[in-house]
């Protein structure tokens, strides 16, 4: 009964009130609500509040339809693309959808970004759906944008993919290749191939070797598609390669492109200038994004902080100094930001001002190993081997096999005469790294020249064989004075360009360490 | 003005009561009928938390803050601490976040003062073999004092006296218990030299010289400090809670059981440590079938580690050649729970590993060797696994028809934007998944008629797999960040036939671990299964074996390979109980 009125209070709206429109409007488009905001900053709220509410009005019937289908169609598609930028796909879903089905011959990146939505909330078969449209309507209105359509099977066959069916994936990246010669989709059909025809997928990973030489996502199928041939030593190659390269291979994606570049929040601006700055190194670019952010957000400590990084690695040093201690006015126990202007001072020779600042950082971040290793380096640059010890004993404590830190540390005891401690750490540090040639050389010197207790001449000696012939002349020379040949030990030492125990060894006494970097 | 009236049919459509619900089905793959598919209308598992006298809530101590490790969870365990034959559990508690902050100021106060809690089972069961269980808090008088922000714990009898101890990892120092075997713990960490001032999260028992002595290997997370923290932004420029990467990864620990009560960090001398990455879920298993233990550490957004034992107390992490490091596309995943185990019956270990919301969860398949590939896609476990992030896991056989099922306990890190709409102060709130083997070649979502296993909306984490009434069928106690634990128990009882057993030998008296057994059930069908307590996230399990049979009715002859090299058979095993089978009484082959 109450379903019979309902039918007739809608037929009844229909025929007053809908006779008004000039067009019909399609069954199935619906309603889109203001989603919730309390998370994002005021700017990406006042946006996304402002661009929803006139959809909400137009919806309510408070304000005026646009004057065509194409028009709406075209309203809830920016909409959508707003919502989508700032992740809120389920209503950014419904305007796409909406989009489509008023205007459905014009909606070829409707469906596109639909498709993506679908891609990322696992409705496979519904995102190939839109992906399949999308091309329908690429070909039907002879669109000439090849990277849109590369892009669609691109997406097209990586969904297929998703879903095991590897003969419509390599279908869709055989048409992909047609529009656009690209190393992600000769990478997607070699790594397609890897189980079932490696000698295929090698063909494919090395067409998209030579297009991109530096991508790592290549040598990792590279790597598995020998592994699965047996090729241990091609396989151990790519991943060597695939450790030190640096690229991950993307596709040229244009319509997604433009949905990125409307989260322009500062808080996402931010997100951005993090990600050109700590992830891809652009820093003109996080400089661009953070700068832009500040506008709507002058006093966040992070965004001068970063600022300041970005200037500081592009060498702009003055300006980076400022953002410094912008930073350090809002926060004023920003630990990265005394790092900063201690990195600064030291860069300007400014040496007590260097260790003022880092000596705070490192009692505000006790457990950062960079900046007590920045601490550190500044403490030795300035001959304070002493100050450093505790430093470095903290960080080796922390994370026992950090192998430059061992070095130091030993070197800095060595240097202090704490022969024992200095030994205590070697017989770890020999353990660990008996081809770290400033770990033999420190240990010759620990046990040829440390006093009589604990000196061992025959250790000392055997370690001398380990070391290259440049360092080995220098160490020669300590265990000749361990062994009291002060005058042999001299004339080993008169070979080098720099002498530096000359004098001692005519004295009699035992030599200086020096600092393996120095030779 | 024109009106707006294209929601009319929208209204109508609503008004009519139609509720339109998208199902994708794939029918690329046979289905093959399993032994007991579970009826549309079953509950395969029921919550019976309340009804067995368990009444943890997880405090997390947020006070607003977005501290990291209030968003990790703890872990839960089982273990037979009284060694009466059942499995008694430990929640592990949250405590305060927070610099300057008092209880009151907590978004979810604590119903009591927050410590890790211990639970006896006093199960029984009566002359018609109907099993009862019922739970007794016995933390008062076990003497435990666990306050700090528990995360994870191991379980093994470290010093061979008998009886099972703890070890329980926190954010800052951890702690070792040992069983007093009079129903008390003491607190020896610092005796025992294990105290371990990072982040622990996930550890494990593993005697890695095979000197008959359990040394332990502890992951650590990342630097957090109230000092530093920061707020942190997602992409969209939404607040949040920070990543992996807001802090510095820390080294994982490797410490030498010393056969008197203590340990010897060797974390350097071994190698570990030279690697540092957010190490979340640990798993001991021979992974390259040369008898010796191997360790596989799950990380977040970093390589995984796969630590291949050189036999001589060293280890050199192989992942990435070995190709499970990281993803077919050579991308490193935000890995938190893992387990391994044998799940397309071809005798080895396969691996899988719950990730973040927006990666899927992923299958490394052993290719029998110790060389993996991903092939998450081919078992149809990747897609449905987007939009959930996975943590306690397991490949477990609920139904006991010989495959391997999978359970992902799931709980977001990243606000949802649903759930605030529905004005949830802690947005997290997922649900768990069930996925079912079907005959070693796919799984099945089958989430959806899981019952009260995945009914609730809540935000997991911990996960332990064990038979709680030793009905031969694996029961899963889940532990809810900020929630209730929950204990579900299995309620399949299905026609299939089972066996249940465990290992031990001369030197020890609690369950031996890691050794391979192999049920032969004719015609050249075997099942291949390993004894085991670490995996999931956190969290401890049954060191049990159950072998699903199915409708394998004979007796089973069972050959065990010991970790010694030496391989036993045990012929004529009567199924449908459990049995004990001690090294030495077999027939040696």
């Amino acid at each position: 009964m109450r379903i019979v009125l309902f039918t007739q209070i809608v037929s009844l709206l229909l025929l007053l009130g809908c006779n008004q429109s000039a067009y019909d409007i399609p069954a199935g488009v619906q309603p889109v609500a203001l989603p919730e905001l309390s998370k994002l900053d005021k700017v990406a709220n006042e946006k996304i509040s402002l661009a929803c509410t006139s959809l909400i009005q137009i919806q309510a019937g408070e304000k005026e339809l646009p004057l065509t289908k194409g028009e709406l169609a075209s309203e809830y598609g920016t909409v959508g693309q707003l919502l989508h930028a700032y992740s809120f796909l389920d209503e950014a879903a419904k305007c796409y959808n909406n989009a489509i089905l008023l205007d459905p011959d014009n909606s070829l990146s409707w469906n596109y970004l639909l498709a993506q939505i679908h891609l990322d909330t696992d409705n496979t078969h519904s995102a190939i759906t839109h992906l399949k449209r999308a091309e329908s309507i690429y070909v039907s209105r002879q669109s000439n944008r090849p990277d849109v359509l590369h892009a669609i099977h691109y997406f097209m066959g990586n969904a297929y993919l998703s879903i095991d069916q590897p003969q419509e994936a390599e279908a869709a990246f055989e048409k992909a290749l047609q529009s656009r010669n690209s190393a992600i989709v000769h990478w997607s059909l070699g790594k397609l191939a890897i189980t079932t025809d490696p000698e295929l997928s090698l063909v494919h990973l090395q067409q998209a070797l030579q297009l991109n030489p530096n991508a790592r996502n290549t040598h990792y199928s590279l790597m598995m598609a020998y592994n699965k041939l047996g090729n241990n030593r091609q396989a151990r190659l790519h991943k060597t390669a695939f450790e030190q390269a640096a690229i991950e291979l993307t596709v040229h994606d244009e319509l997604m492109q433009s949905v990125e570049d409307l989260r322009d929040s500062p808080a996402a601006l931010r997100a951005r200038g993090d990600s050109a700055l700590f992830l891809s190194g652009d820093y003109p670019r996080a400089i661009k994004l953070y700068t832009d952010a500040l506008k709507d957000a002058p006093n966040d400590p992070s965004l001068h902080l970063n600022l300041g990084l970005a200037k500081f690695r592009m060498g702009l040093l003055q300006a980076a100094t400022t953002h410094f201690n912008n930073t350090l006015t809002i926060a004023p126990d920003h630990s990265r930001a005394m790092t900063g202007l201690g990195l600064i001072a030291l860069s300007n020779g400014d040496m007590n001002t260097a260790l003022s600042h880092l000596q705070r950082a490192v009692e505000i971040e006790p457990n950062s190993r960079e900046i007590r290793q920045t601490y550190v380096n500044t403490l030795l640059q300035n001959n304070d081997q002493a100050a450093a010890i505790p430093h470095l004993q903290h960080i080796v404590d922390l994370f026992p096999a950090d192998q430059p830190a061992m070095t130091l540390l030993i070197y800095c005891q060595l240097a202090n005469q704490q022969f024992k401690e200095a030994q205590h750490q070697l017989e770890t540090a020999l353990q660990l790294f008996p081809e770290e040639q400033a770990v033999t050389y420190y240990g010759v010197f620990a046990y040829a020249t440390s006093p009589d207790d604990s000196r061992n001449l025959t250790l000392a000696t055997n370690l001398l064989s380990k070391l290259g012939s440049d360092i080995q002349v220098v160490a020669q020379g300590y265990v000749l004075a361990g062994e009291g040949k002060f005058s042999e030990a001299a004339a080993s030492e008169r070979s080098l360009k720099d002498p530096f125990n000359l004098e001692r060894y005519s004295d009699s006494k035992l030599p200086h360490i020096v600092n393996y970097e120095d030779l | 003005m024109r009106s707006f009236c294209y929601l009319l049919p929208l209204l109508f459509a609503i008004g009519c009561g139609e509720k339109q619900t998208p199902v994708i089905s794939d029918s690329s793959h046979p289905k093959t009928e399993s032994v007991n598919p579970i009826p549309s209308d079953a509950q395969p598992f029921d919550d019976v938390t309340s009804d067995v006298g368990l009444n943890f809530t997880h405090y997390n101590g947020m006070t607003g803050g977005l501290f990291l490790p209030e968003l990790m969870g703890s872990g839960t365990v089982l273990f037979d601490y009284d060694n009466d034959g059942d499995l008694d559990i430990y929640l592990i508690q949250g405590a305060l976040m927070g610099k300057d902050t008092s209880v009151e100021d907590s978004i979810y106060p604590p119903k009591a003062a927050p410590r890790d809690q211990l639970y006896r089972n006093d199960l029984t069961i009566n002359e018609a073999g109907q099993a009862t269980l019922n739970f007794v808090n016995v933390t008062e008088e076990s003497g435990i004092n666990a306050l700090g922000y528990g995360m994870g714990a191991a379980v093994t009898d470290f010093n061979k006296d008998g009886w099972i101890d703890l070890y329980v990892t926190n954010w800052g120092k951890n702690q070792l218990l040992k069983n007093n075997g009079d129903g008390t713990f003491s607190d020896i960490t610092d005796v025992a030299g294990v105290a371990s001032p990072q982040w622990g999260t996930s550890a494990a028992f593993v005697d890695i010289n095979k000197d008959g002595w359990d040394d332990l290997f502890v992951s650590n997370y990342i630097t957090f400090g109230y000092d530093t923290h920061r707020p942190c932004y997602l992409p969209s420029g939404a607040i949040g809670y920070c990543g992996p990467k807001s802090g510095a990864p820390e080294p994982d620990r490797l410490y030498l059981n010393q056969k008197d009560g203590t340990f010897k960090d060797i974390s350097a001398l071994s190698g570990i440590a030279q690697k540092q990455d957010a190490g979340l879920g640990v798993l001991i298993r021979d992974f390259n079938n040369d008898l010796w233990p191997d360790i596989y550490v799950a990380n977040d957004a970093g390589h995984n580690h796969l630590w291949i034992n050189q036999q001589d107390s060293t280890f050199e992490d192989e992942a990435l050649i070995r190709g499970c490091a990281c993803n077919i596309n050579g991308l490193a995943e935000g890995s938190m729970g893992v387990d391994a185990a044998d799940i397309d019956g071809d005798g080895d270990e396969d691996l899988v590993i719950g990730h973040w919301a927006e990666e899927t969860n992923t299958v490394y398949l052993n290719l029998g060797d110790g060389f993996f590939e991903d092939a998450t896609d081919q078992f149809h476990l990747g897609n449905p696994s987007i939009g959930y992030t996975a943590f306690g896991t397991a490949w477990f056989d609920y139904d006991n028809d010989g495959w391997l099922d999978l359970f992902m306990a799931n709980g977001a890190t990243n606000f949802i934007e649903a759930r605030q709409r529905l004005g949830e102060v802690y947005p997290l709130q997922e649900r768990n998944q069930l996925f079912r083997n079907v005959s070693g070649k796919t799984y099945d979502n089958i989430t959806d008629v899981a019952g009260a296993l995945c009914d609730h909306l809540e935000v997991t984490r911990g996960a332990s797999f064990g038979d709680l009434d030793n009905d031969g069928f694996s029961d899963i106690l889940i532990s809810n960040n900020s929630g209730p634990a929950r204990l579900f128990l299995n309620r399949v009882k299905s026609q299939a036939h089972w066996l249940g057993v465990s290992l031990q030998t001369a030197d020890q008296s609690t369950p031996k671990l890691q050794c391979r057994i192999v049920a032969e059930l004719g015609d050249n069908h075997t099942l291949i299964r390993t004894p085991r307590t670490d995996g999931s996230y956190l969290s401890t399990n049954d060191p049990r074996v159950i072998f699903g049979l199915g409708h394998y009715a004979d007796d089973v002859t069972l050959r065990v390979h010991w970790s010694d090299d030496s391989v036993e058979t045990f012929k004529d095993i009567q199924i449908d109980q459990y049995v004990t089978l001690k090294k030495g009484e077999g027939v040696v082959e």
